[in-house]
């Protein structure tokens, strides 16, 4: 019999990963939970204050992924009001989004992700970090990607006005046209992003399919969870991070629903548990059966993999390619194995950084129409995107005079909550046998977690050292073992 | 000695916001030509967006271990690693930042890193004000940054 304990509200620490693992009496694994930060007290900081202010402030949420949060509260001031804004506009926050994408992307993936692949998973953890893949790749591909990383935040700070603080959309478009000087020199950056990209793809493609440790890791059972996906498509069903509909598949593959923005409160609820305050998002229609996998499980899972999961294709060739490859590789569609999250985000990584130079390409660009002032009652407005991390809901009601009423954001990382909790469980059961923990444990069940890029850092992060992750281990009401790094 | 000083935090975070807050106060005071001040969401790989080319870098930022709030520290050499910001959940935190630009651009990166951090201790989610305690540590930070180029002046004199 699986015995239980209470986690108090003391032992809830926010910002860094904190796990607590609950055992049977044999010494298995019943139950295990990562703790993620949630934005509390934010609806009531936003109150009362002008609807067009909310661009400006929630991009300072986190110091993570102000370009999505700017974009998804711009897109809900728009919706606010009741505007269409001029195609040049819409242009420029696309080409804004998917450098930002580019710039989020290749930062996970060489700073976090690409170590345990390169130099590889059996490197000691010393080496295995950033420091220890420019050692086994060589510094030109390090000085490369530090000079990639710098022209896709570049972008970005010269078209939203401030390279760290976001400022130029505005409900009704955007606060100025690009000129043509600086569309020469978006163009020019964005071309060397696109190589960036592709060798990026090539070297996740060597390592996986170069390396069997690596390829059984990936394609193994350890990894791996049955679920439904969920992301924005464009009118042909392909990937689009800006706009569109959000799809849903199940786990065989079957679209679920194909909806609108603002029809979001039909399709996802959000459940409440008592060990977290985090909520737990589901598929509405399906049902919450728990944090488990399948059919009847209303769980989802949104980023990189869902969103190539929920889609027909890429919309520029280089990305389709790449695309085409990840799908032959596993032969199955949807493939359910978390970690090839970081496959995808690298194809998407390329796609973006095409879309960069495509619409750095486009004759409109440089129009001078960019905004249309918003004349129409303000009233409530949901605006969507896909942050890196995921689909980003931002839902805002106002009064007559524009004022803010109510908020509610659901950002990517609480919608891989449940699936996080899940994947860290797997891992944990593999790693424990009646009673025995392995030495792995932290660095794979870290693995786990890790493949969803959650924002443990969307809030403030309270405590000290690197990335603190803290393990614990119960059986009934006592603490078998904990396991810490980078606490203090 | 060219200085880069970078205030860290979000301004919407309450005391999370103090090393913005620290940085925005002194720009408002008279500094020597060679010192630059910025603002930073996190100490990320962004930094090397700003470092490369000084020789010294000082970084403003919050801390939380456990001190009486408003506590002013300085810390240097493997210490740099412990403020708020300077850990990275998403990316590589400040002493990987560092090494990494010392193995790409060796002899642009600052020789000298230093941060001033302040006691934090009630990281209240979203506030635009900071706490009276964390409020009254700001001028012994900025005395602190002070004291730290007056005297790299005489060291260069």
């Amino acid at each position: 019999m699986t015995r239980t304990i209470t986690i108090s509200p003391i032992t809830r620490l926010e910002g860094h990963g904190k796990i607590d693992i609950l055992l049977d009496d044999a010494g298995n694994v019943a139950d295990a939970y990562l703790q993620v930060v949630e934005l509390r007290g934010f609806e009531k900081f936003c109150e009362g204050r002008p609807v067009e202010e909310m661009p400006r402030i929630t991009s300072k949420i986190c110091g993570v992924c102000p370009g999505a949060h700017h974009m998804a509260s711009v897109k809900a001031c728009d919706a606010v009001y009741g505007v269409t804004i001029p195609p040049a506009a819409r242009k420029l926050r696309e080409l804004f989004l998917n450098a930002h994408i580019v710039h989020s992307h290749l930062l996970h993936f060489f700073a976090l992700a690409a170590p345990d692949f390169v130099p590889g998973a059996a490197t000691p953890a010393a080496r295995r970090n950033l420091l220890g893949l420019v050692d086994a790749v060589g510094l030109d591909l390090g000085k490369r990607v530090i000079e990639n990383r710098g022209y896709a935040q570049k972008i970005q700070g010269i078209i939203a006005g401030h390279p760290i603080h976001p400022v130029a959309a505005l409900p009704g478009g955007m606060a100025r046209p690009l000129t043509e000087e600086e569309r020469v020199e978006i163009e020019t950056m964005a071309r060397s992003m696109v190589v960036m990209a592709e060798d990026a793809v090539k070297l996740f493609e060597a390592a996986v399919l170069g390396r069997p440790e690596h390829a059984s890791l990936i394609g193994g059972d350890t990894y791996y969870h049955e679920t439904y996906y969920a992301g924005l498509v464009d009118e042909h069903g392909r990937v689009n991070f800006y706009d569109g509909k959000v799809r849903v598949v199940s786990p065989a593959g079957e679209e679920v629903a194909l909806f609108d923005a603002a029809d979001y409160l039909d399709h996802i609820a959000e459940r409440v548990e008592p060990w977290s305050y985090l909520k737990l998002p589901y598929l509405k229609k399906i049902g919450w059966q728990g944090m488990v996998e399948g059919p009847q499980s209303g769980v989802y899972r949104v980023n990189s993999l869902a969103r190539l999961n929920v889609a027909t294709g890429m919309a520029t060739p280089k990305a389709q390619q790449a695309y085409e490859r990840l799908y032959a590789h596993f032969g199955t569609k949807p493939v359910h194995h978390t970690l090839a999250y970081h496959w995808a985000r690298l194809i998407e990584c390329l796609f973006c950084s095409e879309e960069t130079l495509r619409l750095a390409q486009d004759p409109e660009m440089t129009s001078k129409e960019v905004r249309v002032v918003p004349s129409g009652k303000p009233g409530s407005g949901i605006g969507v995107v896909e942050a890196a991390r995921g689909t980003l809901y931002h839902h805002y009601e106002t009064d007559t005079s524009g004022m803010i009423k109510k908020v509610n954001l659901i950002v990517a990382t609480v919608q891989n909550n449940a699936a996080m909790n899940m994947s860290v469980k797997k891992a944990a059961s593999k790693l424990i046998k009646e009673g025995q923990v392995s030495d792995e444990l932290l660095d794979r069940v870290e693995m786990a977690f890790r493949a969803y890029d959650p924002c443990l850092a969307c809030a403030t992060h309270a405590l000290p050292g690197e990335m603190p992750l803290e393990v614990t281990i119960h059986q009934g009401d006592r603490v078998v073992r904990r396991l810490t790094r980078g606490l203090q | 000695m060219r200085t880069l000083i970078v205030g860290i935090g979000s301004t919407i975070r309450g005391d999370d916001g103090v090393g913005v807050h620290a940085a925005r106060q002194l720009r408002q005071r008279t500094l020597p030509a060679e010192v630059d001040v910025i603002e930073l969401g996190t100490a990320g790989l962004g930094l090397l967006d700003h470092v490369v080319g000084y020789d010294r870098l000082i970084v403003l930022d919050a801390i939380v271990s456990g001190e009486e709030p408003g506590v002013v520290r300085l810390l240097a050499g493997d210490d740099v690693a412990r403020g708020a910001h300077l850990a990275a959940g998403h990316e590589a935190d400040l002493p990987t930042t560092l090494a990494l630009g010392r193995t790409l651009v060796a002899k642009r990166m600052p020789a000298e890193v230093t941060v001033v951090t302040v006691e934090v201790g009630n990281l209240t989610p979203f506030s635009e004000h900071l706490t009276v305690e964390v409020e009254a540590a700001i001028p012994e930070m900025l005395a602190t940054v002070e004291q730290l180029l007056q005297e790299a002046g005489r060291s260069t004199e």
